[in-house]
């Protein structure tokens, strides 16, 4: 056969003839390939970047938050009529306690006013009374001799063999009121609103999770021994909120990438510096302040208005102190019936102190900010929302720094009370963030623990926690399946064209496969001529389409990483000041897929007309040509 | 010198009646006559002798067209010796380029043997035949068939490719064969850039590189003017007498046919 060097001298002569159509052949193919070679590059420095960034944070470990909430419902027909009766027991008890109370303290009471320990619906159906203090005191006793969600929630936990296991639990107040105390003071007029997007301010709650898995957003021990105060709650607070608290105004939209870089540097930074204050008010000194307010307000709008005769005025906005009296006109009777009236709410449970104190936060940590519609914007918005290592509620007090607080007593009304009803179904419920070792264990674990949609009625939910780890790898894995499908698709395309091109190229050369043949070559001689034309055809498709592959990547790659290596520097707060988010990374393998496919397109083209032309009589071939 | 016999007035216008009583007609005519006495003449004095080099024994040659059967040769059987220059001659459709394929063995036939250098040819398997072409027969088109972006020295090159002789021999003889033909002054010239005679006189010698026992030529200065036709000529001649190489032209061309040894006629598929 003849000498593989002889063949590929007569096989680059092909590349020479049908110039036009080679070129045109070759940027078309490439085009079709760097497109693929493009995404490979891309997905590639994507996932290289995001790697780099979350070194050491939540996204390197595989995280899930599970809960567990009873099912029972109050008002569910089918309780025992034994827990109806208990029900009326007790509010038969309940009256008859406070129909006594109030004879020994001289006030009157009225059992009309207490809610009936069961609603009837026909003859036939009872259900417990939610409003009820008896029937939920009835329904507490009942779910009591239940197991707990802890212990639900622990066996199911156990079955799929988490690496460790960390309690959640989030900040309560029973009634109470938390209040932001700004530059400004305590807004007296305004309730606060959660917000529908964003971060939301600490006195809308936080939760207390273990250090473990808060170590990650934590300031560094230099930092954090600077901190001279810790009788404040030690919490990982939001970047906007810190922000806030440092004094610093936000950067408008148009802040440059060095700008938003400088700034977050600048707060991590002083993070230790910042704190966060609330007041706290109990029910009873929240109607103080309101009944201030509005008489003020009945006062200002209603000539007639008729004060009353004990009229509270506002405390200093700064203080976080209860309302003062302003004026009391009350007789020594009315004085006397008061009291005895709160000392009859006492007695059955109710607050008539004001209680009010003024809470303050430290921060101890930082967490990315709140998803926005404004955090879905752009390449940055998304990488946010999948590769961010998110915690939580993004307020996150870390248990143990909690815990060795010379002053937790004071704060421990926060810490969520025993179970105990919160609406109808939900008695009591019971969270753990779950670690485990691999990405396949925390995804089977959500899998089957989880209940997948927000119309679930299951008594557990699991869902990935702290981080989008598992969603990374779905991502990568469905991005690969949609890339290696389009590969397929335009890899098709590609060869379509490129067999019309080898087909036509060798269909071109029917005379000269004859002349070949009249002056000696075998058949396998002309095979390796066109096997090494198709091999440099290839080979220049790849060069060509690598090389446009990657000129694409670095075009975008320069317009766009930038400001991806902002917002990666904002997710991944902690992350070295050096490291850029790029996306350009090689992965071999899939590019030598790619080249495969190429390779695989030009011999799929070249098979076809070849076999073709080596059949045919090569006298009939050059005489057709004269 | 002898004297030419006396014709009396009387026959003389018997025979000029022949030729509408033109004695111009009637000279054409004695002319013509003189020339195919002479050269039968001449080719009797050629006579072969050497070794058979292709033998043909009762060969037929059908082709399929559509529904018909259409006979290109019919039963033809001649022996062509070793040196030997012989001119296949007829005209459009008798079969003449139909039998040098069969010699060269890029057809076989339908019946009958083919035999070069005593090999069966039209036995021989596609590989084996192959070889054979290429170490035995050197094969020149009416159309060149150069490689048009290959150099000179390449094109001669290529059946020593397929022969896998090593480059240095094929340097050797490239050079040896392009100043026998004459155009080693243009050895680094692509085809377009020679004339129509150089690249015919480059397509010989790439038919000669492999030293073939065997030139095949069809019309070969079929494309080429008559001065070019003629160099071309000599060229045959002066290959068979500097290589000894056996030569077989399929031609229209008379001077070719007056300067070979032999002409082989063929009408209809026969010789005649």
């Amino acid at each position: 056969m003849i000498r593989l060097f002889d063949a590929t001298t007569l096989a680059f002569t092909k590349l020479r003839t049908r110039r036009i159509r080679t070129i045109v052949t070759v940027i078309i193919a490439s085009l079709l390939f760097g497109v693929i070679a493009l995404a490979i590059l891309m997905l590639q420095g994507g996932v290289n970047s995001v790697n780099k960034f979350s070194a050491g944070s939540l996204t390197d470990r595989y995280l899930a938050t599970a809960s567990y909430s009873s099912q029972i419902a109050i008002d569910d027909d089918t309780l025992t009529p034994k827990l109806l009766d208990r029900a009326t027991e007790i509010y038969t008890q309940l009256i008859a306690d406070k129909k006594a109370a109030a004879k020994k303290l001289g006030i009157e009471y009225d059992p009309a006013s207490e809610q009936k320990p069961f609603i009837e619906f026909g003859d036939d159906i009872k259900i417990l009374n939610h409003a009820s203090s008896a029937a939920v005191q009835a329904f507490n006793e009942y779910v009591a001799t239940q197991p707990s969600a802890k212990q639900e929630l622990e066996k199911i936990i156990a079955q799929h063999q988490p690496s460790h296991v960390y309690p959640v639990t989030t900040s309560s107040t029973r009634g109470a009121q938390l209040k932001p105390l700004t530059n400004l003071g305590e807004d007296f007029t305004k309730t606060p609103q959660y917000p529908s997007g964003g971060t939301p301010g600490v006195e809308f709650g936080w939760q207390y999770v273990d250090r473990a898995v808060a170590q990650s957003f934590m300031l560094p021990d230099s930092q954090l021994d600077k901190q001279k105060n810790v009788q404040d709650i030690p919490i990982v607070a939001p970047v906007a909120k810190v922000e806030e608290a440092l004094g610093l105004k936000r950067l408008p939209n148009t802040a440059t990438a060095q700008e938003k870089l400088d700034r977050i540097r600048y707060i991590r930074n002083h993070a230790e510096t910042a704190t966060f204050s609330v007041c706290y008010r109990n029910t009873v000194s929240q109607n103080q302040i309101q009944n201030a307010i509005d008489v003020v307000k009945e006062t200002a709008e209603n000539k007639d208005y008729k004060k009353p005769s004990l009229i509270y005025g506002l405390p200093d906005a700064n203080s976080c102190s209860g309302a003062v009296v302003t004026q009391d006109t009350r007789t020594a009777a009315e004085k006397t019936l008061a009291g005895k009236q709160d000392e009859f709410q006492r007695m059955f449970g109710g607050e008539t102190i004001p209680m009010q104190q003024k809470v303050t936060f430290r921060a101890v940590g930082l967490s990315p900010n709140g998803l926005s519609a404004e955090s879905f914007s752009g390449v940055g918005g998304l990488l946010t929302a999948i590769a961010g290592s998110t915690l939580e509620g993004q307020w996150v007090v870390p248990q143990q720094m909690y815990d060795a607080m010379p002053n937790k007593q004071d704060f421990d009304k926060f810490l969520p009370s025993a179970p105990k009803l919160s609406d109808y179904f939900n008695y009591d419920s019971y969270r753990v963030v779950a670690e485990f070792n691999t990405a396949a264990q925390v995804k089977t674990f959500v899998t089957k623990t989880g209940c997948g949609n927000p119309y679930c009625d299951g008594t557990t939910s699991a869902i990935f926690f702290g981080s989008n780890s598992v969603l990374i790898d779905d991502i990568r894995n469905q991005v690969i399946k949609v890339l290696a499908y389009s590969a397929m698709g335009v890899g098709l395309i590609a060869a379509i064209i490129m067999m019309g091109m080898i087909g036509r190229v060798i269909g071109d050369s029917r005379r000269e496969t004859a002349v070949f043949r009249a002056i000696g070559a075998k058949r396998n001689d002309i095979r390796l001529i066109y096997f090494m034309y198709t091999i440099m055809l290839s080979a220049i498709i790849i060069i060509v389409s690598l090389a446009m592959g990657a000129l694409a990547a670095w075009w975008i790659d320069t317009k766009i990483a930038p400001d991806i290596s902002v917002q990666a520097h904002l997710i991944y707060i902690f992350a070295d000041d050096d490291i850029a988010f790029h996306l350009i990374g090689i992965w071999w393998q899939a590019l030598i897929a790619l080249i495969g496919l190429i390779v695989l397109a030009g011999f799929v083209g070249m098979l076809l007309p070849l076999s073709r032309n080596l059949a045919r009589n090569p006298i009939k071939d050059m005489r057709d040509d004269t | 010198m002898a004297q030419p016999p006396t014709v009396s007035e009387h026959d003389l216008e018997e025979f000029l009646s022949h030729f509408d009583g033109d004695p111009i007609k009637a000279v054409r005519a004695i002319s013509s006559y003189a020339k195919q006495t002479r050269r039968h003449t001449l080719k009797k004095t050629k006579a072969p002798t050497g070794p058979v080099l292709v033998k043909l024994t009762d060969v037929q040659k059908t082709y399929k067209v559509g529904r018909q059967h259409i006979s290109a040769l019919n039963g033809v059987s001649l022996e062509i010796h070793e040196g030997e220059f012989v001119a296949l001659t007829g005209a459009s459709g008798s079969g003449k380029s139909t039998l040098l394929q069969l010699i060269g063995g890029l057809d076989k036939p339908t019946s009958g043997t083919v035999e070069v250098d005593n090999v069966n040819i039209s036995k021989l398997r596609d590989s084996k035949l192959s070889t054979f072409r290429g170490q035995t027969i050197g094969f020149v088109f009416q159309f060149f068939y150069l490689q048009p972006f290959l150099r000179v020295s390449k094109n001669l090159e290529v059946p020593a490719m397929f022969a896998r002789i090593t480059r240095r021999d094929r340097h050797a003889k490239v050079q040896k064969l392009a100043k026998a033909v004459k155009v080693d002054d243009r050895l680094n010239h692509l085809p377009r850039e020679l004339s129509g005679g150089q690249m015919q006189r480059v397509a010989i010698a790439r038919a000669l590189m492999n030293q073939p026992k065997l030139l095949l030529a069809d019309e070969p200065t079929g494309n080429l003017d008559s001065v070019n036709g003629a160099a071309i000529i000599e060229l045959f001649e002066a290959i068979r007498k500097e290589f000894g190489t056996t030569i077989i032209v399929v031609t229209h061309d008379s001077q070719i046919a007056a300067r070979a040894d032999r002409e082989i006629k063929l009408k209809d598929g026969v010789v005649v």
